[in-house]
């Protein structure tokens, strides 16, 4: 985490659509100059928390602080926030100048001033030869550029990014991805995405906030909230996982089926649920010296380009998945027994065991 | 040998179809309407003399009727009456139909559809008949005076019916949903994303309309405007139900002079120019209808 904690502080944030809590008591701490992900499916509160943050939604409980101020009561065209908005939002009626211009034009610029800004926005996102051009004769990339620029003109203190690569192609989203996260880096500007889409946070955020049901769950850095999911629902949303239900022997050592492997941090005699990511998982042609990893057969091969996942049957427990990268001619094929091994902090023991 | 497909066929008769039916019921009658308007008045039936086959003359067609419009300044007033009439009633229109169109836009959609029928249920009874319900609400003892009367606010009634107040009322009634549709038409479909950014962008409320809203409508402004100015210009049955003597209407003088007067070359040179008035109107609304195409491709 890089800045001052707390310069936008959430405390007890909540709002209401009838019984249903969209945004059900969000405690959070953003810093200054921090690219934080809320991450989540769809409805679990994410857009709305944003929309809050923006002013375009009301609050129901709870404050939002930002650099030490009360922005409650604020309306949102006086918050010292700007957001990006998810298609963009682009005025179809004015060219891209006028555009970049808008937030401008309300603080009452004088002329040379605001036309010397517009151009550093314009090039900054690199876009300083369609200023003329109207909205609707961009490509999606080049739509994105100027809504960014739009949203960062007026130097905000807060910068709001809804889905920000939902309307490109996934070619172009990688490609975005990097350069928007060049360009907020920067500047050093503190900054809020909302997105569904994991490799999108993990790729720009410095923290990730993963929301379900109106609820922020877990909070942490991409590696962090990926290799040490808390719940179920972190550890399948953040990626690819193989979920064993068994009975803690010790605080290192998980039973499952007559195995007994190798989990951190478990309560003895505790029935308990671990997560082991496909690529953390040891594949073995022989059985170990240890005498204590899961013996399985393989059953099926995903030839993924650079790495291969294979699946695995072990009697009494779930189709495992692995990961396994490398030359393909040392993969073996179906069939196969094979034998399944991980060190202790790659098997994740979760909070709730359903 | 592949069969010429039946496609050309269909194109000829899309464009054909229209094609044929405006020969037939607009160019040709504005032909007619055209030779009567050069032709010589005559004590006749039909009241025109035919332009060939007059003795001593082969072709007896005259201008001396668009010479008239111009010399008596009753028709030249009567146009510029017309013009004023029909500019202030478009400009009420667009005032009352403007909110109207933003409320029924901003309604919860299941609600827009029912508001919609009740803007267009009232046309569905003839024109006739609502002009005279409104002499009923109007005049001096009518609904509006006998209420104020028995409230004791006035103590003789206010003379409405037969003033120009009352012709500008029936216009802004009978066309305001001409104004309403085209309008809430073009401010449904804009992105309610664009409001809130330029919100978010520090817009108070007023700028978002001023600065968002209005230019974004403006396809629909230019329609509803057009569709309620090009008829109320023209109109006759409501000036000469609702307005007074002195309301002076091109649509009045024009069935006066072809009714009263059987001045038949007079009023098609009326109806000729009335036409020619309103080609400018027209064009600026064919010119912002292909520019909105444009811009949307």
């Amino acid at each position: 985490m890089s800045g001052t904690p707390g310069f936008l502080s959430l405390r007890g944030l909540e709002r209401r659509y009838g019984t249903v809590n969209a945004v059900d008591v969000v405690d959070l701490d953003i810093g200054r100059s921090e690219i934080f992900a809320l991450l989540g499916p769809s409805g679990c509160g994410k857009s709305t928390l944003l929309r809050m943050l923006a002013g375009l939604e009301g609050i129901d409980a709870g404050t939002i602080h930002l650099d030490g101020e009360l922005l409650n009561a604020q309306p949102a065209h006086r918050r010292p926030v700007n957001m990006m908005f998810q298609a963009y939002a682009l005025f179809p009626h004015l060219t891209v100048a006028d555009n970049v211009a808008f937030g401008l034009r309300q603080l009452g610029m004088e002329t040379a001033r605001l036309r010397a800004r517009v151009e550093e926005m314009l090039a900054l996102v690199r876009m300083s030869d369609y200023a003329a051009r109207r909205p609707q004769q961009l490509s999606g990339g080049q739509q994105q550029r100027v809504a960014l620029a739009r949203s960062l003109a007026r130097a905000p203190k807060l910068l709001l990014l809804d889905e920000p690569m939902a309307a490109l192609d996934r070619q172009l989203r990688v490609e975005m991805q990097r350069e928007l996260r060049e360009i907020l880096r920067s500047i050093e500007i503190t900054c809020v995405i909302v997105t569904h889409d994991r490799d999108e946070a993990m790729t720009m955020a410095d923290r990730i906030g993963l929301m379900q049901q109106g609820r922020l769950v877990q909070v942490g850095s991409p590696e962090a909230v990926y290799d040490r999911p808390r719940t179920r629902f972190a550890a399948e949303f953040l990626g690819p996982v193989n979920l064993l239900d068994g009975v803690a022997e010790s605080a290192d050592r998980v039973r499952l089926g007559d195995r007994l492997l190798p989990t951190a941090g478990a309560a003895p005699g505790a029935r308990i649920t671990v997560a082991v990511r496909p690529e953390d998982i040891d594949l073995h042609l022989a059985p170990p010296a240890h005498g204590q990893a899961l013996a399985g057969t393989l059953v099926g091969i995903d030839y993924m380009g650079a790495h291969r996942v294979l699946e695995i049957e072990v009697p009494g427990l779930p189709r495992l998945s692995v990961i396994v990268s490398g030359s393909a001619q040392k993969t073996p094929p179906p069939g196969t027994a094979v034998w399944l091994d991980w060190w202790p902090e790659d098997a994740v023991v979760l909070e709730e065991t359903s | 040998m592949p069969e010429t497909p039946a496609r050309p066929w269909g194109r000829w008769l899309v464009i054909g179809i229209p094609l044929v039916w405006l020969s037939l019921f607009f160019l040709l009658p504005f032909g007619i309407v055209l030779k009567i308007s050069l032709s010589e008045a005559a004590v006749a039936i039909p009241p025109v003399q035919p332009w060939f086959g007059v003795e001593g003359q082969w072709l007896s067609a005259t201008f001396e009727h668009f010479r008239l419009l111009v010399s008596d300044t009753l028709y030249l007033s009567a146009y510029l009456s017309s013009l004023r009439i029909a500019t202030v009633s478009t400009v009420l229109c667009l005032l009352v139909g403007f909110p109207l169109a933003l409320g029924l836009a901003r309604a919860a959609p299941r609600w827009q559809g029912i508001l919609l029928l009740l803007v267009i249920i009232p046309s569905w009874t003839s024109l006739l008949i609502r002009v005279y319900a409104w002499m009923g609400i109007l005049g001096n003892t009518g609904v509006i005076n006998n209420m104020l009367l028995a409230l004791g606010l006035i103590d003789q009634p206010l003379v409405m019916l037969r003033t120009d107040f009352a012709v500008y009322v029936g216009i802004v009634y009978a066309y305001l949903p001409f104004m309403v549709l085209p309008l809430y038409a073009t401010l449904v479909r804009i992105d309610p994303a664009l409001l809130e950014a330029a919100a978010d962008l520090g817009a108070t409320a007023p700028t978002v309309f001023l600065r968002v809203v209005l230019p974004l409508a403006t396809g629909g402004i230019i329609a509803g405007s057009m569709l309620v100015f090009i008829p109320a210009i023209g109109e006759f049955v409501i000036p000469e139900l609702l307005g007074g003597a002195d309301t002076l209407m091109i649509g009045r003088v024009l069935w006066q002079e072809f009714f009263n007067n059987r001045a038949w070359p007079l009023a098609a040179a009326v109806a000729v120019v009335l036409l020619a008035v309103l080609l400018a109107p027209l064009w600026l609304f064919h010119h912002q209808q292909s520019r909105s195409l444009e811009l949307e491709r």
